[in-house]
């Protein structure tokens, strides 16, 4: 069914079963509460008199685990990792707290994605750590919008990856919030 | 129209027309779904029994370029910068990569407000990175809910400073999200 715009009611014009069905039952099954399923979602439009309940996904592992990869891979638990249904945007935030062996070394924390939509971990879309002394540490966060993801089932990976030396990653947070 | 608070129906009662459509036809019109017109809005309370339709934006400049000034100021490329339909509120996040030229010199990046509402850059509302060793980079991010908006069309742009005149910022992977709330 789809929204259909109320009917204007007349003085004296008898109603009719389907008026009544398709002008407010099935307009009010269009409506929020009628779609509303899950604690925390929230509603946005998709087009012309047209909402979804999208919900907002996180993960967190907080646990204290290194790399020595200078491309991105996953730590020995992989992840954090989120697997939300989308539109063609949302906002993504990541944080991870970083500290490298080597000083003065970059390290990074970006994210990818699959399912619909395939992107790898990108360093313009990282938190990234750089230009400190060996083993101190920083606990940084970032942010994206993108809004040229493929509609539809997409996972969000977080991805890590370091200059030189042995670079460590702890309390990883990821939440991904659809906007359409 | 407005949101009438949905009548108590009474058997053996006849309902008039001004009746159906004050609280049937006029209500559903006040629903999200009524309202909503373009992809990727949501849906914010604006008063009692009142929905309006907001939309994030988002800009991004990725291009690297140079700041030499202890006072804010634009880019080359000015922005990132993102322009929303706002209430008094909304979440703005920024984030960019920076280094300075000179050792343990500050390279900071926050937003200021135009339009409805007029609102320079601040220190507490930024990015801001210390400490580090010359040209080496760092990437993060800030998050600032901002409540004091005056309701309208408001552009929020990013600005830059350094700590002083004689040292150079880099900026680049410019990134600014603004949520109206």
């Amino acid at each position: 069914m789809a929204w259909t715009a109320p009917m204007t009611f007349v003085g004296n014009a008898v109603l009719t079963a389907s008026q009544l069905n398709t002008h407010i039952r099935d307009n009010m099954l269009e409506t929020a509460p009628a779609k509303a399923t899950e604690e925390g979602s929230w509603f946005v439009a998709t087009a012309l008199n047209a909402i979804v309940e999208r919900p907002i996904r996180y993960d967190r592992i907080n646990t204290q685990e290194t790399t020595i990869s200078t491309s991105f891979v996953d730590l020995a638990t992989v992840g954090p990792s989120v697997t939300v249904t989308t539109g063609t945007s949302a906002i993504i935030l990541y944080q991870s707290r970083m500290d490298c062996t080597s000083a003065n070394a970059h390290t990074w924390v970006s994210f990818a994605i699959s399912g619909a939509t395939t992107r790898g971990a990108l360093d313009e879309t990282s938190i990234q750590r750089g230009g400190l002394a060996a083993s101190n540490l920083c606990q940084w966060a970032d942010a994206d919008m993108i809004t040229t993801l493929t509609a539809g089932s997409n996972t969000f990976t977080m991805k890590y990856k370091t200059e030189a030396g042995t670079a460590t990653f702890a309390n990883r947070f990821l939440c991904v919030i659809p906007l359409n | 129209m407005v949101w009438t608070y949905p009548m108590t129906f009474t058997a053996n009662t006849v309902l008039t027309a001004a009746q159906l459509n004050t609280h049937l036809r006029d209500n559903l019109l006040e629903t999200e779904v009524a309202t909503a017109d373009s992809n990727r809005h949501h849906f914010i309370v604006d008063g009692p029994n009142k929905l309006v339709r907001r939309a994030a934006a988002g800009d991004r400049l990725n291009t690297s370029e140079t700041y030499s000034s202890a006072d804010w100021g634009d880019l080359a490329t000015i922005g990132p910068a993102v322009t929303v339909e706002t209430g008094t509120t909304a979440l703005v996040i920024i984030s960019c990569r920076a280094f300075n030229d000179s050792l343990g010199r500050q390279s900071q990046m926050s937003w200021a407000v135009s339009g409805a509402t007029e609102r320079d850059p601040q220190r507490s509302t930024g990015v801001m990175y210390d400490g580090q060793t010359a040209t080496d980079n760092c990437k993060g991010l800030n998050v600032d809910l901002f409540t004091t908006l005056n309701p309208g069309t408001n552009t929020f742009t990013a600005k830059y400073r350094t700590s002083s005149d004689t040292y150079t910022a880099t900026f680049a992977d410019r990134n600014m999200i603004v949520l109206p709330l």
